[in-house]
């Protein structure tokens, strides 16, 4: 059998076969194919709708800051003759080590919290 | 030949005896590494109770029993010697604090070492009970004990934050005997006018009274049930040394500007 005859042959079957379908499953059958059909439809659609919103969007380019150095406090714009001054220099120097210690400093010690056990033993 | 050889064998002995003495040193980063590795061998026996109590109590059979038993046992164990391992670690803690008082620290070693041999001796005890009820009666007198352990505790743990408040304080008073002292020479000179910065020193020594307030009070009210008012006074205690300590710098800033 040629491949023309067999088509024919076939759809000649479906036919049949249609025929012999109760109305009332045809227009289920129909109402099911309809929805599958929207159900693609929306399916596309939404595809698409998503391909379209990820898109880049083309990027503002904003002036880059420009990081200027500000004097810092411990500079001193018009030093007194202690500035240099040994006495006042160690003073300095420890305050800023109090500083450091002052920021480093565990207040809570949470560490050394006493350890969660159970002392409530019972076999009842 | 014999001269090279006598030689090395001393350098070795030399050095094995220096790491023999590293060896040993025990303070509290030590006992605290001991205080966790018991902590963690504890809560691995405590899940295995758990485990071994659970089953006992569904079954309720003999080898069930001995198991909760040998669990139990293991768990008591452990817990007696996380206790243990915790209070040393509290203990070598005071010892490397600065600022805690002798007679305080004193005071506080005098309650925690025989709180140390408590629960030893108690875990060596635990071996000698005959049966599940028996190790229950012995969870259950350290369980009353420990009430009286954690009031030691939480007197040690305030000791300590306190101990920290009081040796920077200490070191803000002498800042301020130098700061003054610098003050008093520019005043006799009269290179500069120091009348702000005298005015501001009252006020730097009130903020360390009232740090050294603080810290007494967290001292006096302390208890296991109010140590998070205590620790909150601490706290006080120290935004006080900042603020005292900030206003030093900024005093210094003034002497060193014209």
């Amino acid at each position: 059998m040629k491949i023309k005859e067999r088509i024919i042959f076939y759809w000649t079957k479906l036919k049949e076969f249609y025929l012999t379908i109760p109305v009332r499953t045809k227009k289920m059958l129909f109402i099911a194919g309809g929805m599958f059909a929207l159900l693609l439809v929306l399916l596309i659609v939404g595809l698409i709708v998503k391909s379209v919103s990820s898109r880049p969007v083309a990027k503002v380019i904003l002036p880059t800051p420009v990081i200027t150095s500000l004097p810092t406090p411990a500079t001193l714009t018009n030093p007194s003759k202690y500035a240099t001054d040994s006495a006042v220099l160690k003073l300095e120097q420890n305050l800023k080590d109090n500083e450091t210690k002052l920021n480093s400093l565990d207040i809570k010690e949470s560490n050394l919290y006493p350890p969660q056990l159970d002392f409530d033993i019972k076999f009842e | 030949m014999k001269k090279y050889i006598s030689l090395l064998v001393s350098l070795v002995f030399i050095f094995s005896v220096r790491s023999v003495g590293a060896q040993t040193v025990f303070d509290y980063a030590k006992a605290y590494q001991d205080y966790e590795y018991n902590l963690s061998a504890y809560n691995t026996a405590y899940d295995s109770y758990k485990l071994a109590r659970e089953q006992y109590l569904q079954f309720n059979t003999i080898t069930s029993k001995d198991a909760a038993k040998a669990a139990t046992l293991t768990m008591l164990q452990t817990r007696d010697e996380t206790v243990r391992t915790y209070l040393t670690a509290l203990r070598m803690k005071l010892k490397e604090t600065d600022g805690i008082p002798v007679t305080g620290r004193e005071s506080l070693y005098t309650r925690i070492d025989p709180e140390v041999k408590w629960y030893a001796d108690h875990k060596a005890r635990l071996d000698s009970a005959g049966s599940l009820e028996d190790l229950v009666t012995d969870s259950d007198e350290a369980k009353d004990h420990f009430t009286f352990t954690n009031v030691i505790i939480y007197d040690s743990l305030i000791q300590i934050l306190a101990g920290k408040t009081t040796n920077l304080r200490s070191v803000l008073t002498t800042n301020v005997g130098d700061i003054q002292a610098i003050i008093d020479t520019i005043r006799q000179n009269q290179d500069k006018d120091v009348s702000l910065m005298e005015r501001a020193l009252p006020d730097i020594e009130n903020k360390l009274a009232r740090s050294a307030d603080k810290d007494a009070e967290a001292l006096s009210s302390n208890s296991p049930k109010t140590y998070i008012q205590s620790q909150s006074l601490i706290q006080d205690s120290y935004l006080y040394l900042k603020e005292a300590n900030a206003n030093l710098s900024e005093i210094v800033r003034q002497i060193k500007s014209q």
